[in-house]
């Protein structure tokens, strides 16, 4: 379990961190949600050790970790935003270097190499230097060089920045593997359809500081109105609609009405029986779930990628 | 641990080959400019080419004295005498075609000889110099005084008195000191030398910058993020360099010793103290680099003021030209720089006959300036990102 609590970081008169608190449980991922910025980073770079903070305490399954600490570091494999790799050399030299900074060597090293290139679909290229692979085949090996030592815990800065959606999938695909086995992971991104795809609690950072810590079905009641009800009438509603109940506003373009609610199953039947009342008829109803962009809005009154 | 230091050293070094070009400039530009710098002083120092002074001479006393002493010019091997106009002699200084013209004003011969007896006042030579060649100025004036005072010599005292060299009542033993059979080959070992410190520590400064160039890609981050520890990677960075650097030395030398055909003096001491001071002086140019690298904090930032000590460090040092070339304050600053060390240990080992005791010294400080230059990288390096 990671637990980070107060944590502050200032760079000259800038306060990068204030105050940021989270737990990640055991088995869970967590997604530290910010656009760009907001200092996902840093409290990253705090967490993995590699920069001390300011104030607060960080521990991973109890112990202390700082940047003079070897063993918490044993036990995080770290994914930077950067391609962290030597593009002069291959994959397979890349990886062996990795791994020995975590005391792999030998046959065990070897096999370790195999599997992570396996896990993230570069056994082809294993031998080309790095400098000849895409954008996305790099972000893969960046992966990888934080698998080798098998990691019990995984922090990943936004690890799908500039990657194209083959690649964007397989890293996808490798992440669910994880957090299927087991592993905890610490995911940083920008991307709300990432977090929702990955995780299962979620802090959201802006200038600084956590605005908001909730699970993700949690964080979507955060909004007042939590679902809008697409309905395709069978023809124009050309007079007003009137109050509809259970409906905290509705719109109306041609045939189509758009309706707010807060709960699907109590308010939408009550609302469709009214409309049926007033002799509309529907042809088609879609639903869609309040996303964590519109959580963002609502919260900050930004759009994420502002 | 072992293991781990290895794997960081073979890391670099195998970085360092995959570049194929860096790999080439490295050994190439030193010992081109070594080759040059050789062969330009090898030219100068043939004994069997005695390179002659150009000089004009203008006669206006036009007497037997002054036509004796245009004789004796020609004949003294180091002047090759034009006489000529004032006007044209004036020029021709002016223009950089020569080093020195000189005006025999009339009435020389009498004065000049009545001022050797009677202690009468001298008459003027008058020498027209081009203030850009100093060294060619300072040769011809040389043997210009010397051949001048024979032919006065002559004049007053009669045909009996000494007026050459033969005749003087003295001789005089040249002996070298310096390893038998070196011959004109110790200013090209000096070249190699300094060509070579040279080469070293410009290559440094590319190491430095590499440093700089993967802290700004994140892969310092990265690394300190494993638990292995920041005096691990820069022991690591510390020894690659050095080996680097090592084989790049060995690589300039051996070229010198191929091409140019000097030798260490063969005994065990020199041989040693030449591989120690090889040794001492790479480590010193691969803790120059980390040194660099700790100061700076940007790639940019860093290259144009590295490079500037690097060359005032090889003018100081003796790189480009023997220390003798510079003043005394200058020649007594260059104690403080490590190059010094290197090339006169380097000098000593080849052919200023040392022994081993001698290039013991030298080590010992290029190994100061390696502690020195280690410890301030230890301490000044950062690690962590400027802003996340």
């Amino acid at each position: 379990m990671l637990e980070v609590v107060g944590l502050r970081k200032s760079f000259g008169d800038i306060e990068a961190v204030k105050d940021v608190s989270f737990v990640v449980e055991d088995g869970s991922c967590y997604g530290l949600l910010g656009p760009n910025g907001a200092g996902k980073t840093t409290v990253i770079s705090i967490v993995t050790g590699t920069m001390d903070a300011d104030g607060g305490t960080v521990r991973l399954d109890g112990e202390p970790v700082g940047k003079d600490n070897p063993e918490p570091k044993r036990k995080i494999g770290y994914v930077p935003q950067d391609i962290a790799l030597y593009s002069e050399l291959s994959a397979i030299d890349n990886l062996r270097f990795f791994g020995s900074l975590y005391g792999l060597y030998g046959r065990h090293l070897a096999n370790r190499i195999e599997a992570c290139l396996e896990l993230t679909g570069l056994q082809d290229r294993a031998k080309d230097p790095v400098a000849e692979y895409s954008g996305g085949m790099k972000r893969r090996l960046n992966i990888a060089a934080a698998l080798l030592h098998e990691p019990h815990f995984v922090i990943l800065d936004e690890p799908t920045v500039g990657v194209d959606p083959q690649s964007r999938n397989a890293i996808f695909e490798a992440l669910e593997h994880l957090i299927s086995r087991g592993k905890t992971v610490l995911y940083t991104t920008h991307y709300m359809e990432e977090v929702e795809r990955l995780c299962s609690r979620v802090a959201i950072m802006d200038h600084g500081s956590v605005i908001a810590e909730e699970s993700l079905a949690g964080m979507k009641k955060l909004l007042p109105s939590q679902n809008e009800v697409f309905v395709e009438l069978d023809y124009p509603a050309y007079e007003p609609i009137g109050d509809l109940p259970g409906v905290l506003s509705h719109s109306v373009d041609g045939t189509l009405l758009t309706l707010e609610v807060i709960d699907l199953t109590r308010d939408l039947p009550r609302a469709l029986l009214a409309l049926t009342d007033k002799g509309m008829k529907y042809v088609s109803i879609r639903t869609q779930e309040s996303s964590l962009e519109q959580v963002f809005l609502h919260l900050t009154g930004r759009l994420l990628r502002d | 641990m072992l293991t781990l230091l290895w794997e960081l050293v073979r890391k670099d070094l195998r970085i360092f080959v995959a570049d194929r070009k860096s790999v080439v400039i490295s050994f190439v530009t030193p010992v081109v400019l070594a080759c040059f710098m050789g062969y330009l002083y090898q030219s100068t120092g043939k004994p069997d080419q005695p390179k002659k002074v150009g000089i004009y001479l203008v006669d206006k006393d036009k007497t037997e004295l002054t036509a004796d002493l245009v004789q004796r010019m020609t004949a003294s091997g180091a002047l090759d005498v034009t006489v000529t106009g004032e006007a044209k002699a004036s020029a021709k200084v002016s223009r950089g075609d020569t080093a020195l013209a000189i005006v025999i004003p009339k009435g020389f011969s009498a004065q000049a000889g009545q001022a050797l007896l009677q202690h009468t006042e001298a008459p003027t030579f008058q020498f027209l110099e081009d203030p850009s060649k100093a060294i060619e100025v300072a040769m011809a004036k040389g043997a210009i005084i010397r051949v001048t005072m024979q032919a006065l010599t002559k004049q007053v005292y009669g045909p009996s008195a000494p007026s050459d060299e033969s005749q003087m009542p003295f001789k005089i033993a040249e002996k070298a000191q310096a390893a038998p059979n070196t011959g004109n080959t110790s200013l090209c070992a000096h070249a190699f030398a300094g060509m070579g410190m040279q080469g070293l520590l410009f290559w440094a400064i590319e190491s430095a910058m590499t440093l700089l160039r993967e802290k700004k890609q994140g892969l310092w981050r990265r690394l300190r993020s494993s638990p292995v520890s920041p005096t691990m990677f820069l022991l690591a960075k510390g020894i690659s360099s050095a080996i680097r650097a090592f084989v790049i030395l060995g690589v300039v030398f051996g070229v010198g010793f191929l091409v140019f055909r000097f030798q260490i003096i063969p005994t065990f001491g020199n041989y040693l103290g030449f591989g120690l001071l090889a040794l001492f002086a790479a480590l010193m140019s691969a803790t120059f680099g980390l040194f660099v690298a700790a100061l700076g904090r940007t790639e940019e930032q860093s290259r144009g003021l590295s490079i500037l000590a690097v060359l005032g460090m090889c003018m100081l040092g003796g790189a480009w030209f023997p220390l003798s070339f510079l003043p005394q304050f200058m020649q007594n600053l260059s104690k403080v720089v490590p190059i010094t060390w290197a090339v006169n240990g380097f000098d000593g080992m080849i052919w200023r006959q040392q022994t081993l005791a001698d290039a013991l010294t030298s080590c010992a400080v290029l190994l100061g300036f390696s502690l020195v230059f280690a410890f301030v990288a230890l301490k000044r390096i950062r690690w962590e990102p400027d802003a996340a």
